[in-house]
């Protein structure tokens, strides 16, 4: 996770896999096509964490990880950004809800809806930290 | 009208600017017309209380176009997101309670019948709380500003 290559290409791994256990789900008559596609976005998520753990996004008070005061900037900066994506979504729902255009979906679609939204909440300022920041190796400068 | 200068007095401005939209939402999630026509009376004063608030943060140029001047200063940035940061666990949280919910009772037709008048309620009232929250922290937190 040195390089910034390797990590756009995980960050694009967590959410694509995620995409594809959505499409196993829905189209396998078992939900045993999914089942990789969800291991390989569990495994592209614990990568991404373990990057960004020094930002203590997740940290709590006791932890001895303390963000320095351009990580800590870092990490509002990318919180800030996620904010107004989410704030978009939200917007765009109430939009929906507003104008009568009821959202109906079945059951298996807001579980699905429901872990994308877990998802995303938990990873957005994580991926945006591990997508901008830039390469942390000594060989790999910009 | 109202002096943001101090604190408590932004402070104020915030809760009443929240406490006044609960009542408002309250009574348009009612299905009665006379008690949501009133309702409209303490949403006038909670707009009023909204752009106070707004005019205060304003200067942390929250939604400011690059061209716009003037730019917020190294330390207002990092207020502003700070606030933001914080106004994202809120809202994180909100997100993953209301799609739970709705997964829970998605396989039930007659709930959402029942139930359509309040979640359209709730739908503003969580817009209204997207646009205003990291104002009201930036508000809420910051320092009398001495003249």
């Amino acid at each position: 996770m040195a390089t910034r290559a390797r990590r756009r290409l995980v960050v694009v791994t967590l959410y694509g896999s995620f995409l594809l256990t959505g499409a196993g789900t829905a189209f396998s008559h078992g939900r045993l096509l999914a089942v990789f596609p969800a291991l390989v976005c569990f495994l592209a998520y614990r990568g991404i964490y373990k990057f960004t753990r020094r930002f203590a996004i997740q940290t709590s008070r006791h932890d001895p990880v303390h963000p320095d005061e351009r990580e800590a900037a870092v990490r509002d900066h990318a919180m800030a950004r996620s904010y107004l994506v989410i704030s978009f979504l939200f917007l765009l729902f109430a939009g929906l809800m507003g104008t009568g255009q009821h959202v109906r979906l079945t059951d298996g679609e807001w579980n699905y809806v429901f872990w994308a939204v877990m998802l995303l909440t938990s990873t957005l300022p994580q991926s945006l930290i591990a997508w901008n920041e830039t390469d942390t190796s000594s060989e790999g400068g910009e | 009208m109202f002096r943001t200068e101090n604190r408590m007095e932004r402070r104020r401005l915030v809760i009443a600017m929240y406490g006044l939209y609960l009542v408002t939402f309250a009574g348009l999630a009612t299905a009665n017309k006379t008690v949501a026509l009133l309702a409209l009376l303490p949403a006038a004063v909670s707009i009023l209380a909204f752009v106070a608030v707004m005019r205060f943060s304003r200067a942390y140029t929250l939604r400011a176009s690059p061209y716009e001047a003037p730019r917020p200063d190294e330390r207002q940035a990092r207020v502003r997101d700070f606030a933001m940061a914080r106004s994202y666990l809120i809202l994180a949280v909100i997100a993953i309670s209301c799609s739970g919910l709705f997964a829970a009772v998605a396989d039930d037709p007659a709930w959402w019948h029942a139930h359509h008048r309040i979640v359209s309620t709730l739908s503003f009232a969580v817009n209204f709380l997207v646009l205003s929250m990291p104002e009201a922290i930036i508000a809420w937190n910051e320092p009398d500003i001495l003249t």
